[in-house]
Protein backbone atom coordinates (compact mmCIF):
# COMPACT_ATOMS: atom_id res chain seq x y z
CA UNK A 1 0.00 0.00 0.00
CA UNK A 2 3.04 2.27 0.79
CA UNK A 3 3.36 2.27 -3.37
CA UNK A 4 0.56 4.25 -3.47
CA UNK A 5 1.63 6.96 -0.56
CA UNK A 6 4.57 7.32 -3.02
CA UNK A 7 2.66 8.03 -5.95
CA UNK A 8 0.64 10.55 -3.99
CA UNK A 9 3.35 12.15 -2.53
CA UNK A 10 4.94 12.73 -5.56
CA UNK A 11 1.54 14.08 -7.19
CA UNK A 12 1.49 16.72 -4.21
CA UNK A 13 4.88 18.20 -4.63
CA UNK A 14 4.02 17.87 -8.38
CA UNK A 15 1.12 19.66 -7.57
CA UNK A 16 2.64 22.15 -5.21
CA UNK A 17 5.87 23.14 -7.94
CA UNK A 18 3.01 23.50 -10.72
CA UNK A 19 0.27 25.85 -8.60
CA UNK A 20 -2.32 23.43 -9.30
CA UNK A 21 -3.63 24.59 -6.03
CA UNK A 22 -6.99 22.91 -6.12
CA UNK A 23 -4.99 19.60 -6.71
CA UNK A 24 -3.25 20.43 -3.74
CA UNK A 25 -6.54 21.16 -1.71
CA UNK A 26 -7.70 17.33 -2.61
CA UNK A 27 -4.73 15.69 -2.01
CA UNK A 28 -4.61 17.39 1.55
CA UNK A 29 -6.26 14.72 4.28
CA UNK A 30 -9.09 15.53 6.77
CA UNK A 31 -5.98 16.63 9.50
CA UNK A 32 -3.90 18.23 6.51
CA UNK A 33 -7.21 20.89 6.03
CA UNK A 34 -7.24 21.37 9.90
CA UNK A 35 -3.61 21.84 10.11
CA UNK A 36 -3.44 24.88 7.46
CA UNK A 37 -6.62 26.27 8.39
CA UNK A 38 -5.69 26.73 12.42
CA UNK A 39 -2.34 27.99 10.73
CA UNK A 40 -3.65 30.37 9.00
CA UNK A 41 -6.06 31.48 11.80
CA UNK A 42 -3.05 31.77 13.96
CA UNK A 43 -1.31 34.20 11.21
CA UNK A 44 -5.05 36.50 11.33
CA UNK A 45 -7.28 34.76 9.10
CA UNK A 46 -11.12 35.63 10.19
CA UNK A 47 -12.53 32.32 11.51
CA UNK A 48 -15.43 32.43 9.84
CA UNK A 49 -13.53 32.44 6.41
CA UNK A 50 -11.52 29.65 7.68
CA UNK A 51 -15.07 27.51 8.45
CA UNK A 52 -16.26 28.58 5.07
CA UNK A 53 -13.21 27.42 3.67
CA UNK A 54 -13.28 23.70 5.73
CA UNK A 55 -16.60 23.03 5.36
CA UNK A 56 -15.75 24.19 1.56
CA UNK A 57 -18.81 27.20 1.25
CA UNK A 58 -16.26 29.74 0.66
CA UNK A 59 -16.21 31.74 -2.40
CA UNK A 60 -14.24 30.57 -5.82
CA UNK A 61 -12.10 34.45 -4.89
CA UNK A 62 -11.71 33.60 -1.45
CA UNK A 63 -10.53 30.03 -2.17
CA UNK A 64 -8.37 31.20 -4.83
CA UNK A 65 -6.84 33.69 -2.70
CA UNK A 66 -6.47 31.20 0.24
CA UNK A 67 -5.22 28.20 -1.84
CA UNK A 68 -2.65 30.19 -3.65
CA UNK A 69 -0.72 31.57 -0.30
CA UNK A 70 -1.13 27.83 0.61
CA UNK A 71 0.93 26.78 -2.46
CA UNK A 72 3.29 29.39 -1.75
CA UNK A 73 3.73 28.72 1.52
CA UNK A 74 4.54 24.86 0.17
CA UNK A 75 6.67 26.40 -2.03
CA UNK A 76 8.87 28.44 0.54
CA UNK A 77 9.16 25.00 2.23
CA UNK A 78 10.56 23.27 -0.94
CA UNK A 79 12.46 25.85 -1.91
CA UNK A 80 15.87 24.67 -2.72
CA UNK A 81 14.99 21.54 -3.67
CA UNK A 82 15.75 20.76 -7.40
CA UNK A 83 11.76 19.10 -7.59
CA UNK A 84 12.72 17.15 -11.04
CA UNK A 85 15.01 15.12 -9.35
CA UNK A 86 13.60 14.75 -6.16
CA UNK A 87 13.34 11.30 -4.96
CA UNK A 88 10.40 9.56 -2.78
CA UNK A 89 11.61 6.56 -0.28
CA UNK A 90 9.02 5.04 1.53
CA UNK A 91 10.51 5.65 5.27
CA UNK A 92 10.04 2.00 6.82
CA UNK A 93 10.55 3.43 10.47
CA UNK A 94 7.74 6.31 9.78
CA UNK A 95 5.46 4.00 8.26
CA UNK A 96 2.82 1.78 10.16
CA UNK A 97 -1.18 0.85 9.56
CA UNK A 98 -2.87 3.42 8.32
CA UNK A 99 0.21 6.35 8.04
CA UNK A 100 3.28 6.25 5.72
CA UNK A 101 6.35 8.60 5.69
CA UNK A 102 7.79 9.26 2.64
CA UNK A 103 11.58 10.76 2.69
CA UNK A 104 12.31 13.44 -0.10
CA UNK A 105 15.51 13.22 -1.18
CA UNK A 106 18.21 15.33 -3.62
CA UNK A 107 20.42 12.95 -5.69
CA UNK A 108 23.86 13.37 -5.20
CA UNK A 109 26.57 10.49 -6.01
CA UNK A 110 27.85 8.12 -3.42
CA UNK A 111 31.37 9.42 -2.77
CA UNK A 112 29.45 12.12 -1.76
CA UNK A 113 27.44 10.33 0.80
CA UNK A 114 24.91 9.55 -1.43
CA UNK A 115 20.91 11.39 -1.63
CA UNK A 116 20.34 14.37 0.90
CA UNK A 117 17.08 13.94 2.91
CA UNK A 118 15.32 17.51 2.18
CA UNK A 119 11.75 16.45 3.39
CA UNK A 120 9.14 14.55 4.54
CA UNK A 121 5.68 13.70 3.31
CA UNK A 122 3.22 12.14 6.36
CA UNK A 123 0.62 10.40 4.95
CA UNK A 124 -2.88 8.67 6.15
CA UNK A 125 -4.95 6.37 4.55
CA UNK A 126 -8.66 7.82 4.12
CA UNK A 127 -11.95 6.02 2.28
CA UNK A 128 -8.80 3.43 1.05
CA UNK A 129 -6.85 6.32 -0.65
CA UNK A 130 -3.67 8.21 0.82
CA UNK A 131 -4.20 11.76 1.54
CA UNK A 132 -1.18 14.26 2.47
CA UNK A 133 -0.67 15.03 6.55
CA UNK A 134 2.22 17.43 6.58
CA UNK A 135 4.83 18.59 4.21
CA UNK A 136 8.25 19.28 6.67
CA UNK A 137 10.84 20.82 4.99
CA UNK A 138 13.37 18.86 7.04
CA UNK A 139 13.68 14.70 7.44
CA UNK A 140 11.49 12.93 10.43
CA UNK A 141 13.42 12.42 13.46
CA UNK B 1 26.30 71.79 -22.87
CA UNK B 2 25.24 70.82 -26.42
CA UNK B 3 27.63 70.82 -28.55
CA UNK B 4 30.59 68.02 -28.04
CA UNK B 5 33.73 69.50 -27.69
CA UNK B 6 36.62 68.64 -29.74
CA UNK B 7 38.11 64.99 -29.59
CA UNK B 8 34.72 64.37 -27.46
CA UNK B 9 35.43 60.94 -29.36
CA UNK B 10 32.41 60.53 -31.59
CA UNK B 11 30.48 62.29 -34.74
CA UNK B 12 27.41 63.51 -34.31
CA UNK B 13 25.09 63.23 -37.69
CA UNK B 14 21.65 62.38 -38.49
CA UNK B 15 19.88 60.16 -40.03
CA UNK B 16 16.75 60.82 -42.32
CA UNK B 17 16.23 63.76 -39.11
CA UNK B 18 17.14 61.58 -36.24
CA UNK B 19 20.20 62.82 -33.91
CA UNK B 20 22.90 59.93 -34.04
CA UNK B 21 26.16 60.19 -31.76
CA UNK B 22 28.59 57.40 -33.15
CA UNK B 23 31.34 56.14 -31.34
CA UNK B 24 34.19 53.98 -32.30
CA UNK B 25 34.07 52.22 -29.55
CA UNK B 26 31.76 53.38 -26.27
CA UNK B 27 31.28 51.25 -22.94
CA UNK B 28 28.00 50.35 -24.07
CA UNK B 29 25.20 52.45 -26.59
CA UNK B 30 23.04 52.42 -23.35
CA UNK B 31 25.36 54.18 -21.08
CA UNK B 32 26.09 56.74 -23.44
CA UNK B 33 22.56 57.49 -24.61
CA UNK B 34 21.95 57.99 -21.02
CA UNK B 35 24.65 59.84 -20.41
CA UNK B 36 23.29 62.00 -23.53
CA UNK B 37 20.02 61.93 -22.43
CA UNK B 38 20.75 63.26 -18.67
CA UNK B 39 23.73 65.43 -19.25
CA UNK B 40 22.59 66.93 -22.61
CA UNK B 41 18.73 66.47 -22.58
CA UNK B 42 18.85 64.76 -26.27
CA UNK B 43 15.86 64.63 -27.36
CA UNK B 44 13.01 61.72 -28.07
CA UNK B 45 14.34 59.78 -31.04
CA UNK B 46 18.38 60.44 -30.30
CA UNK B 47 20.31 57.57 -31.16
CA UNK B 48 24.04 56.87 -29.93
CA UNK B 49 25.51 53.59 -32.19
CA UNK B 50 28.82 52.06 -32.01
CA UNK B 51 31.22 49.89 -34.04
CA UNK B 52 32.69 48.09 -30.83
CA UNK B 53 31.21 47.74 -26.93
CA UNK B 54 33.31 47.50 -24.16
CA UNK B 55 30.61 45.77 -21.69
CA UNK B 56 27.57 44.98 -23.62
CA UNK B 57 25.27 43.92 -21.16
CA UNK B 58 21.63 43.27 -20.86
CA UNK B 59 18.91 42.39 -18.52
CA UNK B 60 20.79 41.04 -15.26
CA UNK B 61 23.91 41.97 -16.41
CA UNK B 62 23.62 39.35 -18.96
CA UNK B 63 26.75 39.39 -21.40
CA UNK B 64 26.11 39.65 -25.35
CA UNK B 65 27.65 37.10 -26.78
CA UNK B 66 27.58 37.96 -30.40
CA UNK B 67 31.54 39.51 -31.75
CA UNK B 68 31.46 43.14 -32.36
CA UNK B 69 32.00 42.88 -36.20
CA UNK B 70 28.44 40.83 -36.94
CA UNK B 71 26.40 43.30 -33.75
CA UNK B 72 24.18 46.09 -34.20
CA UNK B 73 24.15 47.52 -31.19
CA UNK B 74 21.98 51.08 -31.00
CA UNK B 75 20.22 52.45 -27.90
CA UNK B 76 17.60 54.99 -28.56
CA UNK B 77 16.32 57.97 -26.17
CA UNK B 78 12.66 57.82 -25.26
CA UNK B 79 10.54 60.61 -23.25
CA UNK B 80 7.46 58.49 -22.88
CA UNK B 81 4.68 60.50 -20.59
CA UNK B 82 4.37 57.59 -18.84
CA UNK B 83 3.45 57.22 -14.87
CA UNK B 84 6.20 55.27 -13.15
CA UNK B 85 3.50 52.15 -12.60
CA UNK B 86 3.52 51.78 -16.36
CA UNK B 87 7.90 52.13 -17.41
CA UNK B 88 7.80 48.46 -17.77
CA UNK B 89 5.87 48.83 -20.99
CA UNK B 90 8.99 50.12 -22.51
CA UNK B 91 10.53 46.68 -22.66
CA UNK B 92 7.30 45.24 -25.12
CA UNK B 93 7.63 48.51 -27.25
CA UNK B 94 10.81 47.92 -27.39
CA UNK B 95 10.35 44.55 -28.48
CA UNK B 96 7.76 44.76 -30.58
CA UNK B 97 9.84 47.90 -32.62
CA UNK B 98 13.18 45.70 -32.82
CA UNK B 99 10.99 42.72 -33.87
CA UNK B 100 9.45 44.72 -36.64
CA UNK B 101 12.67 46.64 -37.67
CA UNK B 102 14.69 43.90 -38.05
CA UNK B 103 11.96 42.23 -39.84
CA UNK B 104 11.03 44.59 -42.26
CA UNK B 105 15.17 44.75 -43.25
CA UNK B 106 16.20 41.48 -43.33
CA UNK B 107 12.88 39.73 -44.57
CA UNK B 108 12.87 37.19 -42.00
CA UNK B 109 9.92 35.69 -39.83
CA UNK B 110 10.72 36.88 -36.28
CA UNK B 111 8.64 36.85 -33.24
CA UNK B 112 9.04 38.45 -29.39
CA UNK B 113 10.05 36.66 -26.53
CA UNK B 114 9.19 37.96 -23.02
CA UNK B 115 10.37 40.17 -22.05
CA UNK B 116 13.63 41.21 -23.78
CA UNK B 117 14.04 38.92 -27.18
CA UNK B 118 13.93 38.84 -30.79
CA UNK B 119 13.83 35.39 -31.76
CA UNK B 120 13.38 33.58 -35.13
CA UNK B 121 9.56 32.54 -35.63
CA UNK B 122 11.36 29.18 -37.47
CA UNK B 123 13.27 27.82 -35.16
CA UNK B 124 13.02 30.29 -31.68
CA UNK B 125 16.39 30.77 -32.22
CA UNK B 126 17.45 34.56 -30.36
CA UNK B 127 18.50 37.18 -33.21
CA UNK B 128 18.06 40.34 -31.06
CA UNK B 129 17.53 41.25 -27.37
CA UNK B 130 16.26 44.91 -25.99
CA UNK B 131 16.85 46.49 -22.84
CA UNK B 132 14.99 49.20 -21.19
CA UNK B 133 16.81 51.94 -18.41
CA UNK B 134 14.11 54.00 -17.37
CA UNK B 135 14.53 57.18 -15.22
CA UNK B 136 12.09 58.52 -12.87
CA UNK B 137 10.86 61.99 -12.39
CA UNK B 138 8.28 63.13 -9.43
CA UNK B 139 5.48 61.36 -11.08
CA UNK B 140 6.15 60.41 -13.81
CA UNK B 141 8.64 58.99 -16.41
CA UNK B 142 11.40 61.46 -16.96
CA UNK B 143 13.58 59.43 -20.06
CA UNK B 144 13.81 55.93 -20.99
CA UNK B 145 16.76 54.20 -22.78
CA UNK B 146 16.12 51.57 -25.41
CA UNK B 147 19.13 49.59 -25.96
CA UNK B 148 18.92 47.21 -28.99
CA UNK B 149 21.47 44.61 -29.88
CA UNK B 150 21.35 42.42 -33.29
CA UNK B 151 23.14 39.28 -34.53
CA UNK B 152 23.44 40.26 -38.14
CA UNK B 153 25.25 37.12 -39.13
CA UNK B 154 22.55 34.84 -37.57
CA UNK B 155 20.22 37.40 -39.60
CA UNK B 156 22.35 36.98 -42.95
CA UNK B 157 22.96 40.26 -42.62
CA UNK B 158 26.19 42.39 -43.61
CA UNK B 159 27.81 45.07 -41.65
CA UNK B 160 27.30 47.67 -44.39
CA UNK B 161 23.65 47.00 -43.86
CA UNK B 162 23.31 48.68 -40.08
CA UNK B 163 22.09 51.87 -41.18
CA UNK B 164 19.15 50.63 -42.84
CA UNK B 165 18.67 48.43 -39.89
CA UNK B 166 19.16 51.21 -37.63
CA UNK B 167 16.66 53.37 -39.37
CA UNK B 168 14.11 50.66 -39.86
CA UNK B 169 14.54 49.68 -35.85
CA UNK B 170 14.44 53.39 -34.68
CA UNK B 171 11.23 54.48 -37.16
CA UNK B 172 9.41 51.22 -35.15
CA UNK B 173 10.29 52.24 -32.17
CA UNK B 174 9.19 55.61 -33.05
CA UNK B 175 5.81 54.66 -34.32
CA UNK B 176 5.52 52.04 -31.11
CA UNK B 177 6.34 54.67 -28.70
CA UNK B 178 3.55 56.86 -29.66
CA UNK B 179 1.29 54.11 -27.62
CA UNK B 180 3.48 55.28 -24.31
CA UNK B 181 1.92 58.74 -24.88
CA UNK B 182 -1.78 57.17 -24.63
CA UNK B 183 -1.98 56.27 -21.13
CA UNK B 184 -3.28 53.13 -19.67
CA UNK B 185 -5.46 52.58 -23.30
CA UNK B 186 -2.29 53.26 -25.51
CA UNK B 187 -0.07 50.77 -23.14
CA UNK B 188 -3.24 48.05 -23.50
CA UNK B 189 -2.60 48.65 -26.97
CA UNK B 190 0.96 48.15 -27.27
CA UNK B 191 0.64 44.85 -24.98
CA UNK B 192 -2.34 43.53 -27.56
CA UNK B 193 0.58 44.23 -30.66
CA UNK B 194 3.24 42.31 -28.41
CA UNK B 195 1.10 39.36 -27.70
CA UNK B 196 0.44 38.58 -31.20
CA UNK B 197 4.18 38.49 -31.58
CA UNK B 198 4.76 36.55 -28.63
CA UNK B 199 6.34 32.95 -29.38
CA UNK B 200 6.35 32.54 -25.45
CA UNK B 201 2.87 32.48 -25.10
CA UNK B 202 1.07 29.45 -24.62
CA UNK B 203 4.24 27.26 -24.00
CA UNK B 204 4.82 26.00 -20.30
CA UNK B 205 7.33 27.20 -18.69
CA UNK B 206 9.39 27.61 -15.43
CA UNK B 207 9.87 30.89 -13.64
CA UNK B 208 13.16 31.40 -10.86
CA UNK B 209 12.19 34.15 -9.11
CA UNK B 210 14.24 37.06 -7.45
CA UNK B 211 15.32 36.87 -5.03
CA UNK B 212 14.51 33.00 -4.61
CA UNK B 213 11.61 31.11 -5.55
CA UNK B 214 10.55 29.30 -8.71
CA UNK B 215 7.05 29.58 -10.07
CA UNK B 216 5.65 26.52 -12.70
CA UNK B 217 2.37 27.09 -15.32
CA UNK B 218 1.56 27.98 -19.15
CA UNK B 219 2.42 31.58 -19.77
CA UNK B 220 -1.10 32.67 -20.73
CA UNK B 221 -0.37 36.46 -22.00
CA UNK B 222 0.86 39.89 -20.62
CA UNK B 223 -0.58 42.52 -18.95
CA UNK B 224 -0.83 46.09 -18.86
CA UNK B 225 2.10 46.43 -16.84
CA UNK B 226 4.61 44.36 -18.73
CA UNK B 227 3.73 41.30 -16.01
CA UNK B 228 4.00 38.19 -17.94
CA UNK B 229 0.47 35.97 -16.26
CA UNK B 230 1.17 32.53 -15.70
CA UNK B 231 -1.27 30.02 -14.83
CA UNK B 232 -1.68 26.70 -13.98
CA UNK B 233 -3.74 23.69 -15.00
CA UNK B 234 -6.38 24.29 -12.12
CA UNK B 235 -6.49 27.73 -13.06
CA UNK B 236 -4.15 29.33 -10.49
CA UNK B 237 -2.81 32.92 -12.08
CA UNK B 238 0.85 34.37 -10.85
CA UNK B 239 1.86 37.15 -12.28
CA UNK B 240 5.76 37.63 -12.58
CA UNK B 241 7.07 41.03 -13.27
CA UNK B 242 10.36 41.62 -15.08
CA UNK B 243 12.29 43.01 -11.87
CA UNK B 244 11.74 39.61 -10.71
CA UNK B 245 12.53 37.34 -13.19
CA UNK B 246 15.47 35.40 -12.97
CA UNK B 247 15.28 32.58 -15.40
CA UNK B 248 12.58 31.53 -17.45
CA UNK B 249 13.19 28.31 -19.23
CA UNK B 250 10.36 26.04 -21.69
CA UNK B 251 9.28 22.82 -20.28
CA UNK B 252 8.38 20.19 -22.47
CA UNK B 253 5.36 17.29 -21.79
CA UNK B 254 2.21 17.45 -20.20
CA UNK B 255 1.30 18.67 -16.47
Amino acid sequence: MSDGAVEVARAFVAAVAWGEHRRVWDLLGREGRRTVLRVAVGRGMDETLAARLGDETATTKESDTFLADLVNGLRADLAGADLDSMGYQDDPLGSEGGRAWILLTAPMPDILGGDVPVGTVELAAEDGTWRVERLSPRPAP
Amino acid sequence: MTTPPAGAGFETSELHGRPIRRFRVAVSVGAMALAWARQDNAAAGSAVVTDREVYPLGRLGDPWSGPPETTLACAVVLRPKLPPHLADAVWLVGGLALTEGVEAASGRRLGTWWPDRVVDANDGQTVGVVKAEVQLGPGSVRSAVLTMRVDLERLGMGIDERDNLIDASATALDRAARWLDQGTDGCNEAVAAYQRRCGLLGSRVKISLLPKGETRGVARGVDGTAQLEVVSATGMVERVTIDMLRRLEVVDGER
